[in-house]
This record gives structure tokens, sequence and C-alpha cells, in this order.
């Protein structure tokens, strides 16, 4: 019997911006702990998060560079559960039109063959960079 | 001086007739002495508020004016204020201290205003009657026996009482309207998006709005020119410029297209309420304002409609609340699990988890388009019925409110009767339109509303509207015994 292998990946990439995707606090690498949260990332009662338009900018360019389609229109979803990690009780994720769909990336192999991986959709989300507890 | 209006407040400060502080004084004495029959405020804050009367002294020593510097207002206690408890009405907020100010908090604080306390409230905001605060209903100030509505309930029973002048409110199906409608006051939801929500605490994100609660329209323009206004940290505060309220009061009413919606006048109104009404539309016809009938079909909907959407929002809104960082934490959790349970199941009341139990019902797998998909697009309908009804007249009047204020734990026991004193204000929240409620008349010695509706971000017009009609009565200048 002849088997195929199906690979599929799923890739968190943290966009080098300079403040987060939905508040104005640094993300730094190796800052101290606690130095880069503001009441946005903190979940505070009463704040609302801003969409950082430069990760939105990096994820079109991101979508160009793959040859995928970039939506004109993009909507985020709130994905609800409780964890340590998630102070909101959800994440401010995509689902049903996420920013990039529908693209491809060409890798060369060792043969010389190019090989083409097709980039089914991107989203822009938010995550915690790394909780200790 | 705790019987003028804000406007007359300010002027007699220009003009040195007394200062902030006399006038800040006067009102805590007033709340010592009074609130401890009402219940209106949660926290006052006497120390805040002279310190901000004086402040707001040495700029008026200093020669600079405006329409709120040094006048006392109530703030319902859902607007976070940096260094104050900020409840919500619940035990699970009851040790929350919050470290920033809200945008309308700090928009007040910058036009001088003089912060005395903040008020009671349903629990985060849910209920329309004050019943469901975790520190006690409010009484009614026209009558100890009932109700002063909700869920902005103790900023509503301040005001009416005199206690303070103004005060804010928030509003995701009549909050604001409401409680005005059963206190005699003057009341404004402005177009979603006009108010900044910033610091607001959400109960349903896509409904909030915050508005001032007063005794004139006047007033009421002077609160809502100071609190609308462009936020970059609302991402669904409209960039627009805020109109001074109150340069377009004196227009003339005449030829002013009226809608009266007919299932605003049928089953389920208190016929006393309606013949009320029919009295305030016939003073607004004297002043050349022409009634107009119109139809509104899915005014049905409404109800069921905001039923699944408020509080599916509320159950993800709510979900921070889980007594790792913030707020009510239980005691001596067993593991992560029992503290998320036990903190949540100790700190919500019975109404909070009602609507989150609904909420999280409505947007569970499988269920999802079911309820809040359908709830949605029910939500277009509605903004359609008063899309079509703008087309032919330039405001819609009816009832804030089918009946005047109920006896408290009258309705407290039946959700579903309690949730239907709010079906002429929730569809105005479905569609994001401003409305309004403004005093005219009484039935069984307590107050009635009416109600405004207008085009989106038509706030001047129905401020124009309320304050003709306050030319021509006196309703709102009544003031209830004891408290007068």
């Amino acid at each position: 019997m002849e088997w195929e292998t199906v690979i599929g990946l799923e890739i968190h990439a943290q966009l080098a911006t300079k403040s987060k995707i939905f508040s104005s606090a640094a993300t730094a690498y190796g800052a101290e702990p606690n130095t880069q949260a503001c009441a946005v990332d903190l979940g505070l009662p009463g704040v609302l998060p801003v969409l950082n338009k430069e990760a939105v900018r990096m994820a079109a360019k991101f979508g160009l560079a793959t040859g995928s389609t970039v939506a004109k229109r993009s909507v985020f979803a709130r994905k609800n559960y409780f964890y340590p990690d998630l102070p909101k009780g959800y994440q401010i994720s995509q689902y049903e039109l996420p920013i990039v769909q529908h693209g491809v990336l060409d890798i060369e192999l060792e043969d010389g063959s190019v090989k083409r991986i097709g980039v089914t959709r991107a989203h822009l989300e938010e995550d915690a960079g790394k909780s200790l507890h | 001086m705790h019987n003028k209006t804000l406007a007359e407040l300010a002027a007699d400060l220009k003009a040195k007739a007394y200062s902030s502080e006399e006038l800040t004084r006067s009102l805590l004495d007033r709340i010592a002495r009074l609130d401890p029959q009402l219940n209106s405020f949660v926290t006052v804050t006497a120390d805040i508020a002279l310190t901000q009367a004086r402040a707001a002294d040495a700029r008026i020593a200093a020669g600079e004016s405006g329409p709120l510097l040094g006048i006392p207002y109530a703030h319902k206690d859902i607007f976070c204020t940096d260094g104050v408890r900020t409840s919500c009405g619940s035990k699970m907020l009851d040790n929350f201290i919050a470290p920033y100010d809200a945008a309308v908090t700090g928009k007040l604080a910058t036009a001088g205003a003089v912060m005395l306390g903040k008020t009671n409230m349903d629990e985060f905001a849910m209920g329309s009657s004050n019943e469901t605060s975790f520190y006690g209903p409010v009484k009614n100030p026209w009558n100890l026996d009932v109700v002063p509505g909700g869920s902005s309930g103790g900023s509503a029973a301040a005001v009416a009482a005199r206690l303070a002048p103004a005060a804010t409110g928030t509003d995701t199906g009549g909050s604001i309207r409401q409680p005005a409608a059963l206190c005699n006051l003057t009341g404004i939801k402005p177009t979603y998006g006009r108010v900044s929500r910033y610091g607001m605490i959400a109960f349903a994100s896509s409904l909030d709005q915050a508005g001032p609660m007063t005794r004139t329209a006047e007033d009421a323009a002077i609160m809502l020119t100071a609190m609308a206004g462009f936020d970059p940290r609302d991402s669904t505060c409209v960039d627009r410029p805020v109109e001074d309220y109150r340069a377009a009061l004196g227009n003339s009413l005449k030829g002013l297209k009226v809608g009266l919606p007919k299932e605003y006048f049928g089953e389920g109104l208190d016929p006393a309420v309606g013949s009320v009404i029919q009295t305030a539309i016939d003073a607004l016809k004297k002043l050349g304002a022409e009634p107009v009938e119109i139809t509104l079909p899915n005014t049905a909907l409404a109800v069921p409609a905001y039923y699944v959407v408020a509080p599916a929002e509320c159950s993800s809104n709510l979900s921070r609340f889980d007594g790792v960082r913030f707020g009510y934490r239980c005691e001596n959790p067993k593991d992560l699990e029992d503290l998320y349970k036990r903190s949540r199941g100790e700190g919500f009341g019975p109404e909070v988890k009602r609507r989150i139990m609904i909420g999280t019902y409505a947007l569970s797998a499988g269920y999802y388009d079911a309820y809040y998909l359908k709830a949605q697009q029910v939500r277009h309908l509605i903004a359609d019925d008063f899309k079509q009804a703008f087309q032919k007249v330039d405001v819609i009047l009816g009832p804030t409110s089918p009946t005047v204020a109920f006896k408290l734990g009258e309705k407290f026991n039946d959700p579903v009767t309690m949730y239907l004193s709010d079906i002429y204000t929730i569809a105005v929240n479905l569609a994001g339109l401003p409305g309004m409620s403004i005093p005219a008349g009484f039935v069984h010695d307590l107050p009635v509303g009416l109600q405004l509706i207008g085009n989106y971000f038509d706030e001047a017009r129905l401020l124009n509207v309320a304050h003709q009609y306050q030319q021509a009565t006196d309703w709102h200048r009544r003031a209830p015994h004891g408290f007068n």
C-alpha cells in the first residue's frame, strides 16, 4: 500500500512591532517581568483593545509576499476560555474572515526542485508572551 | 441652592454669588442628611469633592469660566475613577480601587466638574429597578415604596432628590431613560459611538453608551457637550466634531414632523400613561409640531433579540472576573478550577448569573447561528424600521416606560415581566440611535416620562424639542415632597 505524507503546520510568529497588537505597551525582548504590561494587557474592568496599525501592515505585507488574498474587510472574534495566562477570559483572534488567505510559499528542496506549500490562512491575534506562576 | 438647575448654578458661580466649595459642602450635607432614606450613593467622595471644588474656585478666581467649572455631579459607579472604589454595584468589585480614570471621568474633571460620589446601580447594569445591586435597592424620592428604575437608579434618585444637579448614567437597554422617566428627570442616551466607552465597565459592548441625567434639557445639553467626543482608546467612538448642544435649544418647532409609532401606543401601555403622553403631543402641536402616524413593525422582536445579544456579550465581557488579578476571590481555593468556580459563584448575584448562563448557552457551539446570529439579523430589521420612519419624520415620540414606577419587590422574582418594562427603550439601543426621556406629567402622583428618539447624531434636535417643551410646561420643575 502506498501512503502519501500530508503535513499541516500551525505557525505562531511574533510580529516585530514596537508595541503590542491591542495596546500601546512595549514588546522589548528580554525586559524585566511586569514592566511591559498596561491596564489593557491586564484586562482591567473598562479597558478596550485598539488595533496596532503596524501589525496590520505587516500582515498585509506577508499576504502580498505569499501571493495571498489580503482581506479588505477582516473580522476579529473572541475565543472564550478560562486560563491563567488569559486575563480577559477570551483571546482576540480571527475566525471567519481572517486578514490573509489562499497564499503559497515556494521552497527549494535539496535536489534543486521547487515545492509549493499552500498558505491556507493567516490570522492576526494576541497571545501571552510568558506567564510565570 | 439645591433646587437650582446646573445652568443657574453655573451663572451664580461665575457671578461669585457663592463658591463651588460652599455649594459642594451644602450638597454633601444634604447627602449625609437625606441619602440614608434613598441609598443612592455607594461611595461619597467628600475629600475629592472638596479638593476639586477648591481647585475650581481657584480657576474661577483666576478669571476662568466654563459651564461645568465648579459644578458638583454624581457619578455612576460603572465609570472607573482613579483611586476610588469602582464597584459596578457588585460584590465582585466591592474591593476594586480603579487605578485609572474612564474617559468620561477624565473629561468631566477637565471641565472642572466636582465629583460628589459614586452612585448605586443594578449589578453590572443588569436590571430595571436597581434591586439587583449588592448595596441594596435604591428608593424613589417620589415615593419611598417604589423603585427608581434602573440600572442608573442611584443617579436618578440623587438628581431627583436634589442631592446633585446632574449625574452620569449608562444605557444598554434603557438604563438612562427608564430611571429618568420614573424619577421625573431629563436623560439622554446618545448615538452609539458619540461618547467614549473607555473605562466604563462593559456590560454589552455593542449596546452600551454613556449619557447625562439632569433636571432640564439645557443641563443635559451642557453635560453632553462635555462628555461627548472622539477618543482613540475606544475604536467604536466616532471621530466627528462635538456640537455645542446648547446652540440649537432655541430653535422653533414649527413644521417639525413627530412620528408616533402605533406599536408604542397599543397593548401593554397603561392607559393613564397613554393619556399623559397624548396631552404632551397636544402641547407640542401648540408649539408648531406636526404629529405623523408611523409604524415600526418589528417592535415586538426587540425584547427577545436584546435578551440574546446582551447576555451573549455580557457572558464574554464578565469572564475577566475570575478571582485571579482583581476583585473578589473565594477563601482557600483548593485548585485553579475551584478558584474560578467559587470566586464567580460567590461574587456574582443571581441576575448576573442568569444572564451569563443565557449568554454562554446562546454562544455555545451549535447554537451560535440559531441565537446570536439570528438576533443580529433581527437587529438589522429593527434598525431598518427606524431608517424607513426617519425618511418621513424628524423625531419619534412615545412613552419611555409602559407604566409609572412599580413597588419594590413587585417584579423582582418575575424576570420576564421586568424585562418587558423596557419594551419601548430597547429597540433604540439595538439600532444605535439617540433616545431621550423627559418629564411629561404624573399618574398616581408618580412621574411619567416621554421618550424622544432621533436619527443618528441628531442629539441637538432631541435636546431642542425637549427644551422647547420644557419652556411650555413645568413638569420638570416639580420636586418630590420631602426633597424640595
